[in-house]
């Protein structure tokens, strides 16, 4: 698993249970349904944030997905784990979000403001746990910076990122998730972590310089 | 260094080698100076992305539950509204029966109408009808042009971007690059690459 993620995959006898609950959403059962959105809620709901960048979005998100969830909770086949299967429906649903934004954008002619990195939405600004202001004012920096560089990424590339480095799914469940073999889930975590790099330089030596 | 050699640097980061491959790695780390700094920055951007911790929004499986009722009744309703236009067997034959009479009485009455009472055909609807019928005693246009006007009729205005995000999710769905790409994300790099000069 990955390092610094802030969780890891359900273990087995969670998915076992996730599969019986699974069974009876197919079913139409309602209460299944909630326990299912109760049970995953937070991951999809992070990912999502992760992905869009934007709170409110993300929401709308991660609720739509749970619902397309419900929907076709009928044709889900037993091949991968039911959490993978959530996650691939939350984050196709973001990666064709952060598609159609791009298309606005370059029909609408107009670039990403200075500073930022593309399809960054509006910044979020979460309480800090640092032990005094300056460290709260540096972590609130660390976070936009990386958070910049997040949303300069090619959705493909961000969506591998989020996976691997803050949700922490192994490759093979990465390459489950989005359909990909995992020679491209590879080459799109290199992409990403040399624009990451980049990116974050250029940040710094802006900042340096202003 | 190379790009296996980044590429095993990234998998010992994420947790992907097993024991003896990462002895192996960690070994060369020790004896490679230019390896242990690439290492170095690798882990270090992998640091510095950190994002901080997003509570769950309040009410959030309530607001799902909701909006599934809200689905349901939707249906429910759609449903009702539906069968109040179901009527008995016996009425329906009798509709069927009324509507063949009307049609042929209408051909039998069509049949004895002069020409000039006949009603008109339809007014066109396309661009190359209407210039069919407004200027009839113009020489025939050439075959392209009259082609470039149907294909301008059947391609989506560019400022639809739920069309053109649905063609290509839709044709080309499942199609890879070597990278392991789509072709929508390959066209929507290109798009952004030249929109923005970003770099993938």
């Amino acid at each position: 698993m990955a390092t610094g993620v802030e969780e890891s995959a359900p273990p087995a006898v969670e998915e076992d249970e996730d599969r019986a609950v699974l069974e009876r959403v197919a079913d139409g059962d309602a209460e299944a349904f909630a326990l299912l959105v109760e049970r995953h809620q937070e991951r999809l709901v992070r990912v999502c944030t992760r992905m869009l960048g934007d709170r409110e979005e993300a929401r709308d998100a991660a609720q739509e997905a749970f619902l397309k969830a419900f929907r076709g909770a009928a044709d889900y086949r037993p091949r991968g784990k039911v959490y993978t299967w959530l996650y691939r429906i939350a984050v196709n649903h973001c990666l064709n979000k952060l598609r159609r934004r791009r298309i606005v954008r370059f029909l609408s002619l107009s670039g990403p403001a200075e500073g930022t990195g593309g399809d960054e939405a509006p910044a979020f600004d979460p309480a800090t746990d640092a032990p005094g202001p300056d460290d709260a004012l540096e972590s609130r920096q660390r976070w936009q910076r990386a958070r910049r560089a997040i949303a300069g990424l090619p959705p493909n590339q961000r969506a591998v990122l989020v996976l691997a480095r803050f949700e922490g799914l192994a490759y093979k469940e990465i390459a489950e998730v989005l359909g990909i073999t995992l020679g491209a889930v590879e080459s799109r975590l290199v992409r990403a972590m040399r624009n990451l790099s980049a990116a974050m330089e250029d940040d710094a030596a802006k900042e340096n310089g202003a | 260094m190379d790009r296996q050699d980044e590429r095993e640097l990234l998998k010992l980061l994420a947790g992907e080698l097993d024991a003896d491959e990462t002895r192996r790695v960690r070994r060369r780390l020790a004896e490679e100076p230019e390896l242990a700094a690439a290492w170095e920055r690798l882990r270090g951007t992998w640091r510095r992305v950190d994002l901080p911790s997003e509570p769950l929004p309040p009410g959030f499986s309530g607001r799902v539950m909701a909006q599934l009722r809200d689905e349901a009744n939707g249906r429910r309703g759609v449903a009702a509204r539906l069968a109040l236009w179901r009527a008995p067997a016996w009425a329906q034959a009798a509709g069927a029966a009324m509507l063949a009479g009307g049609v042929a009485l209408g051909v039998v009455l069509g049949q004895g109408l002069a020409p000039e009472l006949l009603p008109l055909p339809a007014a066109p609807s396309t661009a190359v009808e209407r210039v069919a019928v407004e200027a009839p005693e113009a020489p025939e246009a050439p075959p392209n042009e009259v082609a470039a006007a149907s294909v301008s009729d059947a391609v989506p205005a560019l400022d639809d971007e739920e069309v053109l995000a649905d063609v290509y999710e839709d044709d080309y769905d499942g199609y890879l690059d070597s990278d392991g790409d789509t072709l929508a994300d390959a066209y929507l790099d290109a798009l952004s690459s030249f929109g923005e000069g970003e770099s993938s």
